[in-house]
């Protein structure tokens, strides 16, 4: 069996996630057919109109919605019923279809895209905290790097920190929930991680490989002898 | 210092740490496969760089090419391609120059000077318009592959995200550097990642020296996480992997950014965020396949996941220590919302 058609297992097996749009007017059908004025527009939407989301999604958040089990896999449909707006439209589909556009002075920003986040007021932070985080954030880089993601109908689709945590951390009678909890591994685990230092840096290491810095561990001492490094 | 203006060698490397600077990993991989390249990056000499630059010609221009810190930087194909073209003839001159002017009379190089020159000899009418951050980014990258050629690191530029989390550190600064609290805050938080530099490896030895077993042995396991060690030759901290360069506040700079980003994430516009993926352009997993082959399956890789597991089992060991102090992310960043 290949991925694609685990994938696709996965697929039947998940929920269907169907859009209704509710005209806000409920008479507005009754309006059409009586009255030809009334603007109607067939909108044609093909493949590459949409954006395929390919983000991670919060599972309990949809199956606390659902009611649903353990057992169900979601992978992306919570992602797309999130998004407002039709804004799963490709931009270039957005360009196409009229009713996508504001007006300058609308208050309402449809592009997600140019929103800035409000920035979070900082306080102050001491050393051990930054020891702290450092020490989560090497590890759950590598995890993500390195570890193993499970992609199996019979169990779950498991990104690899979700896997790490479940294979090694999560003890008798815990949930994958009470470890994310009880260590605050949240941020680490599901949120895009900057590594703590430049050596778990994706364009340092390509840099590494390319200069052949990998195999070259120099003596750092027998370069201060030399000269060729300078001391403070 | 000596090798970069002496030796042929130390330009190829500059020249292909900067194209690593500039563009996305991803991308970057992906050009390099088609280009049959297995060094990943053009040497700036011999036919390499025209391969490279005719296989990015084929592809239509996209943002998306370039690492997310200069994508603002290369309005198109052009630009970028004239950039590398400009470096190819006049870098290496630049460089050197940028070096041997900034040179004092102890046959040491002042950083700071080096940044402002490259700066001024860079950035032109028709290129690029860098600022002293892209600087640092290019300058940090070379250094983690040839030691300290622009001298010793002592001050770095920030970029945002660490400037913000280095105000953070200015209060604690302050209670360790009691001479220096009339100086500005800006100035405070240039020399903060230099100053966690300096506490972490005092932390570090008086741990390992310390005469408490658990003590040392816990110390020994965050080192490892961390992939750093302590070198008894120079004192101090210095990484496991690459050519082995010290601990510096280039580190502290790029771990104050990662502060920074962890604590908005904790924000709640972030953490239930329509977008909660767990990659992003600038840090691992790279984002590329070859046939079936993923980023952390090709050879280069294999460097960085040296140790991997030795490194888990000690995360572990540490995790589950209730007497280790870090054994759960601090609180600072948690995120209240039902998991």
């Amino acid at each position: 069996m290949t991925d694609n058609m685990k994938r696709e297992l996965i697929g039947m097996t998940s929920m269907n996630i169907c859009i209704r749009l509710v005209p806000l007017d409920d008479n507005f059908l009754l309006k059409w057919k009586d009255n030809n004025d009334v603007p109607w527009k067939v909108i044609d939407l093909h493949d590459e109109d949409i954006e395929r989301p390919t983000f991670h999604v919060d599972q309990d958040e949809v199956m606390n919605l659902t009611l649903l089990g353990d057992a169900v896999e979601f992978t992306d449909s919570f992602n797309l019923l999130s998004k407002k707006h039709l804004s799963f439209l490709t931009d270039a589909a957005k360009e196409r279809f009229e009713f996508i556009h504001v007006n300058d002075d609308d208050d309402v920003n449809y592009d997600e895209g140019d929103i800035d986040y409000i920035e979070q007021p900082l306080g102050t932070f001491n050393t051990s905290q930054f020891v702290g985080a450092a020490f989560h954030a090497a590890a759950f880089t590598m995890i993500k790097a390195f570890d193993e993601s499970v992609l199996d109908a019979d169990k779950c689709t498991m990104n690899p920190p979700r896997h790490f945590i479940m294979k090694n951390l999560v003890r008798n009678g815990q949930t994958y929930k009470d470890v994310l909890k009880k260590l605050n591994l949240k941020p680490v685990a599901m949120m895009p991680l900057h590594p703590p230092h430049l050596f778990g840096d994706p364009v340092i290491l390509i840099a590494l490989a390319s200069c052949n810095s990998f195999e070259h561990v120099c003596d750092y001492q027998m370069m201060m002898v030399n000269g060729s490094i300078g001391m403070e | 210092m000596n090798y970069l203006l002496n030796n042929d060698e130390a330009w190829a490397i500059i020249f292909k740490c900067i194209v690593c600077c500039l563009m996305n990993p991803s991308a970057l991989l992906h050009i390099s496969s088609r280009c049959g390249n297995l060094f990943l990056v053009p040497n700036p000499e011999g036919n390499e760089f025209d391969k490279f630059v005719k296989t990015v010609r084929l592809f239509e221009w996209e943002k998306r090419f370039l690492h997310p810190i200069f994508s603002k930087q290369f309005e198109n194909g052009d630009i970028f391609i004239g950039f590398l073209d400009f470096l190819l003839t006049s870098g290496k001159h630049i460089f050197q120059l940028a070096v041997r002017c900034n040179m004092t009379k102890l046959s040491q190089c002042t950083r700071t000077g080096v940044v402002e020159y490259l700066l001024r000899h860079l950035n032109r009418e028709d290129g690029p318009k860098l600022n002293s951050f892209h600087m640092q980014v290019i300058m940090r990258t070379i250094e983690a592959c040839i030691h300290d050629p622009f001298g010793v690191v002592k001050v770095v530029p920030s970029g945002s995200g660490g400037l913000s989390a280095a105000r953070c550190y200015v209060e604690q600064y302050d209670q360790h550097n009691i001479d220096d609290c009339g100086k500005s805050q800006k100035t405070k938080c240039e020399l903060i990642p230099g100053w966690l530099v300096h506490w972490y490896n005092n932390d570090v030895q008086a741990r390992l020296s310390s005469r408490n077993d658990l003590a040392m042995r816990q110390t020994n396991d965050e080192l490892l996480v961390l992939g750093l060690e302590w070198s008894k030759q120079l004192d101090c901290l210095v990484h496991k992997i690459g050519i082995g360069r010290k601990l510096d506040p280039s580190d502290m700079e790029h771990c104050l950014c990662m502060l920074y980003t962890l604590h908005q994430h904790t924000l709640p516009s972030r953490n239930v965020g329509k977008e909660s993926r767990i990659d992003g352009p600038k840090y691992l997993p790279i984002r590329h396949t070859v046939g079936e082959c993923l980023a952390r399956d090709l050879p280069f890789m294999s460097h960085v996941k040296e140790g991997y597991d030795e490194k888990m089992i000690a995360y572990q060991r540490l995790v589950k220590d209730d007497s280790y102090v870090h054994h759960n992310l601090p609180d600072l960043f948690r995120i209240d919302f039902s998991v």
